[in-house]
């Protein structure tokens, strides 16, 4: 069996969190560090939860389906858990890319450098995390950087 | 071409570094396929044969072949035949997963397929007969054939291969034949559950969606280290909603 299987992008910045947010027209209100949509699922409203350094979409796991009985009526245009995410981490990425040319433009370099190494240094602990639990596992681990990605191959021997 | 994931470079679907397609649509629907996402024959990314060349011919320095799976590759038989004609003639090597077994092949009238690849991996998944440990293949049904002598000298090593890609912004891709520890461990849940995305109040796993285009291409220069280069290779990724690649 060979597997092709992604995640989302993990929103570490709750600013462009909130501003994808805006852009594809989801309301929210913010509890702490919650951030709580109007979405509605069966166990309540579909919040933002801050998880080991990143935003998680807490929902009912069903709420992927097409035809999932929404207990509000705002849930418009995204009708699935994962079509709502791809809007919202398309937006994310716009987002992140404005703020950091605008911040060239401006020359704030202290800003942008900080952004940049937030976004660096959780990249570095994903890697660092992944090696780690393969690692446990019995894999050994080769490490490939392809044009600024990181490409991780785990062997496990079975002889 | 209907396709529905491009990696553009892969150590783990063949020998040394490929440029692998997973094509879009299958007819046979092997029963107990982690991959029905790739099943449809709905357009899932519509890319020419020769956009393809192209793109693969920006990476002909880099790999040393490409890969073909799905899907079913050869349910869209005129196009491959194209792109493995074109790829064979820059150099590269070629290798091709099908669930259709050689005397199919024949009987169907796509022998041609034959000459122009190195290594075809044949057969239906059989979900009785599955392994995570063998190279390449997903059930020990399936047979590897070296049709070329370009290989004379590769040996499989039977082991279990996953690759993981991580991109600029964190975001986590798995491929290969990670079992359900692994995935486990890893807070990635089982591809056949993939409908559970993020931290579901169901299932207490991580977030898992399928993403499309990503942020626009630079209009510009800009001083970030690799940031930037890498979104320009962004926006030639193709990333369809799918969980499970089978032969």
């Amino acid at each position: 069996m060979s597997a092709v299987v992604k995640t989302i992008t993990p929103f570490i910045n709750k600013e462009f969190l909130l501003q994808a947010l805006d852009a594809i027209g989801c309301k929210y209100t913010l509890q702490g560090n919650e951030v709580v949509t109007e979405r509605v699922d069966y166990y309540g409203n579909q919040k933002f939860v801050l998880v080991n350094g990143r935003f998680q979409l807490q929902h009912d796991s069903s709420a992927n389906r097409e035809q999932y009985p929404w207990r509000n009526l705002n849930v418009k245009e995204y009708k699935t858990v994962s079509s709502f995410l791809e809007a919202v981490e398309g937006k994310y990425h716009y987002f992140y890319t404005l703020k950091m040319e605008e911040l060239e433009k401006q020359r704030q370099e202290e800003e942008l450098i900080r952004l940049e190494n937030e976004r660096k240094a959780f990249v570095e602990k994903q890697k660092e995390n992944i090696i780690a639990k393969a690692k446990e596992k019995g894999y050994s681990i080769k490490e490939e950087n392809v044009k600024g990605k990181i490409k991780l191959v785990l062997v496990r021997n079975t002889y | 071409m209907n396709i529905a994931h491009i990696e553009e470079s892969s150590f783990i679907y063949g020998p040394g570094q490929r440029f692998v397609i997973w094509v879009q649509g299958c007819s046979i629907h092997c029963k107990g396929c982690w991959n029905k996402e790739m099943w449809s024959f709905n357009t899932k990314n519509e890319i020419s044969v020769s956009e393809l060349i192209e793109r693969i011919s920006d990476e002909e320095n880099n790999i040393e072949g490409i890969t073909l799976l799905g899907g079913e590759p050869l349910d869209q038989f005129e196009e491959i035949i194209k792109l493995l004609n074109e790829c064979k003639h820059i150099g590269l090597s070629t290798m091709l997963f099908t669930g259709y077994e050689m005397t199919e092949i024949s009987e169907k009238g796509m022998s041609s397929i034959k000459n122009l690849t190195d290594i075809l991996i044949t057969g239906r998944y059989d979900e009785t007969k599955r392994t995570l440990n063998h190279q390449w293949i997903g059930s020990t049904n399936q047979e590897i054939h070296y049709l070329t002598e370009r290989y004379n000298n590769f040996r499989n090593v039977n082991s279990n291969y996953v690759e993981i890609s991580i991109d600029d912004f964190g975001k986590v891709e798995t491929f290969g034949f990670p079992d359900e520890k692994l995935l486990k461990a890893l807070e990635i849940e089982s591809p056949r559950y993939l409908q559970a995305h993020c931290q579901s109040r169901t299932s207490p796993s991580t977030e898992q969606s399928f993403v499309k285009e990503l942020a626009k291409p630079p209009q510009r220069k800009i001083v970030l280290k690799n940031f930037l280069t890498l979104q320009k290779n962004k926006k030639r990724h193709t990333q369809p909603n799918t969980d499970r690649q089978k032969r």
